[in-house]
């Protein structure tokens, strides 16, 4: 509108500073923005903020670790911009019309550039991944590649081998999922090779990546897009960021992945890939630290050291399939469990830990069997009734009674002479078989070990030899 | 007397004291406008007469009921039309905003609104602020009402013309480069500019950001300060408002003025003032130095850089404010328009006039690559050193008394066709908005062809206060400045 102003939303800035001790970058004291002028449909005003001679943080890195080695990243700046709105270009190529989406026009994002220090494409994935892991865990970005929350735009350039001299980059944009950066980078990289081994020359220019069709397009040309004229913006003033403000983003800064990492290894004693699965979101790691908790304070000295694991398992099977199943998120599940319960408010963020403990805790007291478990887990999670009653409710405590499974047990190989004989005359992996039937006719209740035992006793006593 | 012919502080005093209604004084302004309006041509838009004398009727009743407490209450308010009012057409002066009607409130119409104020119409500008004349108005040219064959003086014009012609007592300016007061100073009537950052600018549509402010013209000092006190302030819609309490800007009526220092600065007073200006400004040094002043001379050295220095600002700005105007959103877009690139550049060249277009590329040109250093930056570091003349002047001084232009209003057509001349109009008044500081313009006598002469007195940021404090005790040993004859 004509006669509208800006005004910086201070949240970015905090969120920009933690992006930049994220990625240990040197971070100014002060610093203002400018405005980088062009004409385009989704840039409303004719201009976009940006900032240009003083970024907010330069000279970071972040290590990332492939194959076994370390590899440095440089970052060369980070700095705050708006948003322009979304062109969304028709589906039929020969249509000449595009959409303009403006309702992310003047929404603040983070920008932040690499060095050209990426050699391959495995190293360009293991690197966004990465840092997707820190940007989510910052809560700067829910990180969901085709709401655009978070972009990528990447430059790509290819030498002969043993060059010292980087070739001529073209910038692919319009990337919506990880998929597409290693596609469209593969595509590259084979087309500017070709061109090369044809005696041609790169042109350093922008592409469009085209998802349906799997190849890159050059965009049409931006009016004057060599100068972009920046100049201070003059509608806002600089901003500092002081000792104390860095403390506060400091201290409000949540454990980063990698640190996240090598404590769950070494304080619970899991592997590296539970580790790595557990911290990809914040929420993740949390549920499974309350969990481990509350279980050990369940089991007291019962506890085994491999409950850390057992937890782990059930957190990263059990759990993240119960979300997948529904197409919830972890956050609504939690707040749902916690809705149902005493709206005590220490019991918002650990209803759902504390059930799932109490869950396991069952298993590995071996009250309940593994399949009970997991239908005592679903109950759990969708209904207010204190777990151990669900077990009552549900009729899903273990059948250890010998003597009635041992009827039971009796009961199948009646009913299957073939297999039995089958099973004496040396097929013995029958076995399984006869323990599904007997865990099948006590709907999962039976403890399969107990179960297993029995029917080798049975089988083996010959009946009638 | 008639109402219309009322100055604000009797306003002011007649309303409270009952001798009439906000109604009575509405109807006056609007016969007033109805009949010297086709001679003056100072409004684009006026309100409808019923719904103004319905709302005046309705801060009678307001202050029957002992509700209408601010000065403001109930006084007629003409608006430029470079600032936003909700439902009301603001056109910038301009056929690329013709039928553009902001849905919204400028903050300093939204306080004007909340203090009670009655906002009467539109007044006609040069095109987006840009003229010193109001010539280069899309719709029409606002005449000098105390000469049809001259200029009001610009951007402002249409606001200055309006209230010397006695068709509102009050109105809002927006002040770039001098645009309220060389115009006040054309009209003879107060017009004030306010420090940069004192008054919001969100809802002003934007020429040159940096420079911009929102200023107040009345025919007595006391309205430019009532107005402007009620629109200023701190606003969190815009970052550059400054966090600075507003003390009270209309202060008492003292004439004793012992104990203020007064600076003339001998740069203001070169080869390009018209003698008989320097004159009537000498002669209103003099007067102030009868107060009680102390006065002494100053200087302000870079004072010849400020015009090339304005220009390149302000333009380079104004190339990136206007680039809003592409026809895509919202005022003009072309018809004939084939593709998107040819869409831009009709909509663009259709809609704006040649004065406008003459800035935007300039100031293009002066962020170009390879240019920026030598014209943008270089233009930065004379704005530095102007305030820091400044600085070094108040150091030693409270207020500065000059010329508000080197010449009284000049004829209709003289410097169209000759823009350096016409920018040279305004050397006097861009130092000031280059060093962000405040200075009014208050009439100090006629010139031999009898046009007002303005007398202009800047003060250091945030001393508003003694600006006020020095016009108004000159304004009551001057006496009462005359209407203008003939209309």
């Amino acid at each position: 509108m004509p006669g509208a102003l800006p005004v910086l939303n201070e949240a970015v800035v905090d969120l920009a500073v933690a992006v930049a001790l994220a990625l240990d970058a040197s971070i100014a004291e002060k610093a203002g923005f400018a405005r980088k002028n062009y004409f385009y449909p989704d840039l409303p005003k004719g201009y976009q903020i940006t900032q240009h001679a003083e970024p907010l943080a330069r000279d970071g890195h972040l290590d990332i670790e492939l194959e076994g080695r370390t590899l440095r990243v440089g970052i060369r700046q980070i700095h705050i911009e708006e948003d322009a709105g979304k062109s969304v270009h028709s589906e039929h190529s020969d249509s000449d019309s595009s959409l303009i989406d403006m309702n992310r026009c003047g929404v603040p994002l983070v920008e932040i550039v690499t060095h050209p220090d990426l050699r391959d494409i495995d190293e360009a994935d293991a690197f966004l991944n990465e840092l997707r892991r820190i940007l989510v865990c910052l809560g700067v970005t829910t990180g969901e590649m085709h709401e655009g929350s978070l972009r990528f735009d990447t430059n790509i350039s290819v030498r002969p081998r043993g060059a010292t001299e980087m070739g001529a980059r073209t910038e692919i944009k319009n990337l919506n999922s990880f998929r597409a950066v290693r596609k469209a980078l593969a595509y590259e990289a084979d087309r500017q090779s070709r061109v090369l081994r044809d005696g041609g020359k790169v042109v350093h220019e922008t592409l469009l990546w085209d998802e349906s069709r799997e190849r890159a397009v050059p965009m049409r040309s931006k009016e004057g897009a060599s100068d972009y004229r920046y100049f201070p913006e003059p509608d806002l003033v600089d901003f500092e960021i002081d000792a104390r403000r860095l403390d506060r983003v400091r201290e409000s800064m949540p454990e980063l992945p990698d640190a996240a990492r090598r404590r769950l290894v070494e304080v619970y004693a899991i592997p590296e890939y539970d580790a790595f699965v557990l911290t990809a979101e914040s929420s993740m790691l949390r549920v499974y630290e309350s969990t481990v908790d509350a279980l050990l304070k369940r089991l007291g000295p019962d506890a085994s050291p491999g409950a850390a694991k057992t937890v782990s398992n059930w957190v990263m099977v059990v759990l993240a399939g119960h979300l997948h199943e529904r197409g919830i998120t972890l956050a609504e599940l939690s707040a749902r469990v916690a809705s149902r319960g005493p709206t005590d408010r220490q019991d918002l963020a650990f209803a759902l830990p504390s059930r799932l403990a109490e869950v396991i805790a069952l298993r590995l007291r071996g009250e309940v069997s593994e399949p009970a478990a997991r239908r005592l887990f679903e109950a759990a999670m969708e209904s207010d009734e204190p777990v151990d009653e669900l077990v009552e409710t549900l009729d899903l405590g273990t059948l250890s009674d010998e003597d009635a499974l041992r009827s039971l047990v009796r009961e199948v190989l009646a009913a299957h002479p073939d297999e039995v004989a089958r099973y004496r005359a040396g097929t013995t992996k029958l076995i399984r078989f006869f323990v599904g039937q007997v865990l099948g006719r006590t709907g999962g209740k039976a403890d399969p070990e107990l179960a297993t035992r029995i029917l080798l006793e049975e089988l083996g006593h010959g009946g009638t030899t | 007397m008639k109402l219309y012919e009322l100055t604000f502080s009797q306003i002011r005093a007649g309303l409270v004291e009952g001798d009439f209604s906000s109604r009575e004084l509405s109807e006056s302004v609007l016969d007033r406008i109805e009949r010297v309006e086709p001679a003056v041509s100072a409004f684009v838009t006026v309100r409808d007469r019923g719904e103004i004398l319905a709302e005046a009727a309705a801060t009678d009743a307001r202050r029957a009921a002992g509700r209408c407490r601010g000065a403001l209450c109930g006084v007629p308010v003409a608006v430029k039309d470079n600032i936003s009012t909700r439902g009301l057409a603001t056109t910038c002066g301009s056929r690329m905003l013709e039928g553009y009607v902001p849905p919204y409130d400028a903050t300093a119409v939204s306080r004007l609104r909340d203090a009670g104020a009655i906002i009467v119409g539109k007044t006609n500008m040069d095109e987006f602020a840009m003229g010193s004349s109001n010539e280069n108005s899309a719709f029409r040219s606002t005449r000098n009402p105390w000469d049809a064959g001259r200029v009001p003086g610009g951007s402002s014009g249409g606001s200055a013309a309006a209230v010397a012609a006695g068709e509102v007592p009050l109105a809002l300016g927006s002040d770039t480069g001098g645009s309220v007061r060389q115009p006040a100073g054309f009209c003879g009537v107060v017009g004030a500019k306010p420090t940069y950052g004192r008054v919001s600018r969100y809802g002003l549509v934007a020429f040159a950001s940096s420079l911009d402010q929102i200023g107040t013209m009345s025919r007595d000092v006391e309205g430019a300060a009532a107005l402007l006190e009620a629109i200023a302030g701190e606003d969190p819609r815009d970052s550059t408002t400054a966090a600075e309490p507003v003390p009270s800007f209309v202060g008492d009526a003292g004439i004793d003025l012992t104990g203020v220092a007064v600076g003339v600065p001998d740069e203001y007073f070169s080869d390009g003032l018209d003698p008989s200006v320097a004159e009537k400004v000498r002669d209103a040094v003099e007067i102030i130095r009868s107060l009680g002043a102390k006065v002494q001379t100053v200087s302000i050295p870079n004072l010849r850089f400020g015009i090339a220095a304005y220009y390149l600002v302000a333009d380079a700005e104004a190339s990136a404010n206007l680039a809003r105007y592409d026809g895509v959103k919202y005022g003009h877009r072309s018809d004939h328009a084939e593709d998107l690139d040819g869409l831009y550049r009709m909509s663009r060249s259709e809609g704006f006039g040649a004065e406008v277009k003459r800035r935007i590329m300039l100031g293009t040109y002066a962020l170009s690559a390879g240019y920026y250093d030598q014209y943008y930056l270089k233009a930065q570091k004379v704005r530095t050193l102007l305030a820091r003349d400044f600085e070094k002047a108040f150091e030693s001084v409270d207020v500065l008394l000059a010329p508000t232009s080197p010449t009284t209003a000049f004829a209709l057509g003289e410097r169209v066709h000759d823009p350096v001349s016409m920018y040279l109009s305004d050397v006097y008044t861009v130092p000031v908005n280059l060093a962000g500081l405040p200075a009014l313009s208050v009439p100090c006598g006629l010139s031999a062809s009898g046009l007002p002469v303005g007398l202009q007195v800047v003060v250091d940021k945030f001393r508003e206060p003694v600006m006020f404090r020095v016009a108004r005790a000159y304004e009551r040993a001057a006496g009462a400045f005359p209407a203008p004859p003939g209309l």
